[in-house]
């Protein structure tokens, strides 16, 4: 499974959410991630893209998985600025937090959020 | 993704029980604080959320908390919450939330 990647590309709507929660946590099973690991997963993917979700714009955002030998590394892109994430508002502190507690990694740029969980 | 939530008032303990019954997340939060803040409106009293058949809580479930917790900082009532599954319950530990609920009968498994 060495540098495979796995692309999904949502509208930007809020019900969509769940559906990359879904994906990262078949993800997650399939390069054996325990349950706790699966559910961690999915949470901090369920915060970035609250984070990435902007209500008043259309663009989609895409989320690439790459799985590498020792990591698993998750990249979050939308056009446009990730508002949220710049706007530091209270939810997006708590949202932040949650990712950075639950991750190995976290790197945010003017549009992606990038995550990075590393393998045993 | 769908969230239904039951809000009854009980008499017995004179509160609002409140059981949200699937995901609070960015899609239902607002759906379910308008539902708790309408029970509350109706009678002031203290809530109870029973997190029994809460699986998913995100940042935006608990914004929709602490806005309803500020809704009620002034007065004598308290937002209790109950049952969380050790999942959400790490979440309130690791947004430092669990100090300021009252969290009870830890649901571990």
């Amino acid at each position: 499974m060495n540098n495979d990647n796995i692309f999904l590309r949502i509208p930007n709507k809020a019900d969509y959410i769940s559906l990359v929660r879904l994906m990262s946590s078949a993800v997650g099973n399939k390069i054996g991630l325990n349950i706790d690991e699966i559910e961690d997963l999915k949470v901090a993917m369920g915060e970035a893209c609250v984070l990435s979700f902007v209500s008043d714009e259309n663009e989609d955002i895409d989320i690439s998985y790459t799985i590498y030998s020792d990591k698993l590394e998750v990249t979050i892109n939308r056009t446009g600025e990730l508002k949220a994430v710049m706007e530091d508002t209270k939810e997006s502190q708590l949202g932040k937090m949650i990712i950075e507690s639950l991750m190995d990694e976290v790197y945010y740029t003017d549009n992606e959020i990038i995550i990075i969980k590393l393998l045993d | 993704m769908s969230l239904n939530t039951k809000v009854d008032f009980n008499y017995d303990r004179n509160l609002w029980v409140v059981k949200p019954i699937g995901e609070i997340d960015i899609y239902t939060s607002s759906v379910f604080k308008e539902e708790v803040v309408k029970a509350y409106e109706q009678k002031k009293s203290d809530l109870l959320i029973d997190g029994e058949h809460l699986d998913y809580i995100d940042s935006t479930g608990l914004g929709a908390l602490i806005s309803l917790l500020k809704m009620i900082q002034d007065t004598e009532f308290k937002i209790h919450l109950e049952n969380l599954k050790p999942n959400i319950r790490k979440l309130f530990d690791i947004t430092e939330l669990d100090k300021l609920f009252v969290i009870r009968g830890d649901n571990n498994e």
